[in-house]
């Protein structure tokens, strides 16, 4: 099978995990530049517009996700532990797994569908109208124009989320035992039992990994954008399988690793 | 123009294409410096890809892609520190390429991103000059999709010019266009030309801009994938010796001998 893609100037037949390898390559490169760079400021106005969409206008989305999922789960628990009398364990049980966990992951699921789809949309459809031509001829670097302040609004993000989807959660495994008759004071006092300070750390460091591995992953599958009607479509598509596929592979290896360093 | 002739591009031997499969084989072409030189043909006949090679946007499968005397790998195209020889060129693609989230002006200011830094109202009022010059002065402010398709090939135009390149690749400028914004373009080009002594290098297949702005057209046919024949657009049309070059220019000659 011939993976040729036509990703810009002096590109030959490659697989796509050596493709995968030179995006990261340049991705790496385009930081280091953008360290340097002397005019950043310049480049705020596009970050903020990403962030803005990626983050801000994704936190109802999110909150509602969480505070779906936080009751669901508080109350399937809650109907077996009512049994034995030991329904507030529910609080536990939410605190521990929203802010260790699901959190975060609730959170990379909203970015998956909503902002590596759009990148790899917004991108895609400026390889299909050359605009990625345009920019190559005027030596500029897609990479570093267009990918870099995706992932870095991206990895900025999703740790945001997270937190606004553990507090949502909350919100609904507290209505979930407030049927029970349990105060707020007793929920909250039960959900925090287990949880250090250092959960919450791993979670916002996982979330910052996670986010920008998924705009990494949205930006790559639009820059690959072949030509033709269906291209940008296939493109969306494979952004937010890869990411997703991505993310879930990575938290089980921080899973692994975890629990290797006893954390 | 004779032995004098300063070359501004030449192609040596070039196979141009995707992958392993080359479109057009065996490019030898040398354009001078203010010359308007068309590469024509059929549709797929490998004209566009041609010029993607010629502007470094796709390696050349064999041969070499000369500017000013230098390749694109000799010249170096490290990204973010625009190279030399891309500083001499300007690109307008076929639909403009314009981009869609920023004004005309905004468009036209892109190309300096990548350049030492100047004072942003001396960008401005360099942009304003080449939207001045294809009449686009009073649109700067307008975002692609308020103006119309001629307009959008305007502006992607000024956008080529911005650097004032030595030469300006067009993919096909006429295409879509109704003939009087069409041969207003073809003023416009032949205007650009006139001013700075630029080159010229434009993919089409509009008789009529061939015949109204070029010194010479080379014919690539998609059959052979070659090269038929290099010339003046009045030369190829009466005194070419391949059948298939006449038989692109004839046919509105055809007919008019069909209406006498």
């Amino acid at each position: 099978m011939k993976l040729r893609k036509n990703t810009g100037p002096a590109v030959s037949r490659r697989s796509a995990l050596a493709g995968a390898a030179e995006f990261c390559g340049r991705l790496l490169a385009a930081a280091w530049r953008a360290c340097f760079a002397r005019d950043m400021r310049s480049r705020l106005p596009d970050f903020a517009g990403i962030f803005l969409r990626a983050g801000a206008q994704a936190v109802p989305v999110t909150m509602l996700v969480g505070f779906l999922l936080g009751f669901i789960i508080a109350y399937m628990s809650a109907a077996m532990l009512n049994k034995f009398g030991a329904e507030i364990y529910v609080a536990d049980l939410i605190g521990l797994s929203l802010v260790k966990e699901l959190g975060t992951i609730v959170a990379a699921i909203v970015l998956a569908a909503r902002s590596a789809s759009a990148f790899a949309a917004e991108i895609g459809t400026m390889v299909v109208n050359d605009e990625i031509s345009a920019m190559r001829t005027m030596g500029i670097d897609p990479v570093g124009y267009l990918a870099l302040p995706r992932i870095a609004a991206g990895a900025l993000a999703l740790p945001l989320l997270s937190l606004f989807a553990d507090l949502a959660g909350l919100a609904g495994g507290y209505l979930t035992l407030s049927l029970f008759g349990y105060s707020a004071k007793v929920f909250l006092a039960n959900a925090f039992e287990f949880c250090a300070a250092g959960d919450l750390v791993t979670s916002l460091a996982k979330g910052l990994v996670f986010g920008a591995a998924i705009s990494a992953a949205g930006c790559r599958c639009g820059l690959e954008t072949g030509r033709g009607a269906d291209a940008v479509g296939k493109s969306t598509t494979a952004a937010v399988v890869t990411s997703l596929v991505l993310f879930i592979a990575m938290d089980g290896m921080f899973a692994l690793l975890l629990s290797a360093s006893g954390a | 123009m004779g032995e004098e002739r300063e070359i501004a591009l030449e192609t040596v031997g070039l196979d141009a294409g995707y992958g392993a499969a080359a479109v057009q084989r065996d490019v030898n072409l040398s354009i001078a410096r203010g010359e308007i030189f068309v590469l024509l043909g059929g549709s797929g006949c490998g004209k566009s890809t041609v010029m993607r090679t010629m502007v470094g946007l796709q390696p050349p499968l064999r041969g070499c892609v000369k500017l000013f005397g230098e390749t694109f790998a000799e010249a170096g195209t490290e990204p973010d520190e625009t190279p030399p020889l891309l500083r001499r060129i300007g690109v307008m693609f076929q639909n403009g390429a314009l981009f869609g989230s920023k004004t005309l002006l905004e468009n036209c200011a892109v190309p300096f991103q990548t350049l030492p830094a100047r004072p942003r109202a001396e960008i401005d009022e360099i942009c304003m000059d080449k939207l001045r010059a294809v009449g686009l002065a009073a649109f700067a402010g307008h975002y692609p999709s308020q103006i119309s398709g001629g307009m959008q090939k305007r502006a992607a135009i000024a956008r080529a010019l911005v650097l004032d390149p030595d030469i300006l690749f067009l993919d096909e400028p006429s295409a879509g266009l109704d003939p009087v914004t069409s041969a207003e373009l073809d003023d416009l080009i032949l205007e650009i030309r006139d001013r700075r002594r630029m080159t010229v290098v434009m993919v089409s297949h509009e008789l009529a801009s061939i015949f109204a702005v070029a010194d010479r057209a080379a014919f690539f046919d998609r059959e052979t994938h070659s090269t038929l024949d290099v010339g003046a657009p009045a030369a190829l049309r009466d005194s070419s010796p391949h059948p298939a070059v006449r038989a692109f220019f004839g046919r509105r000659s055809a007919k008019r001998k069909d209406d006498t």
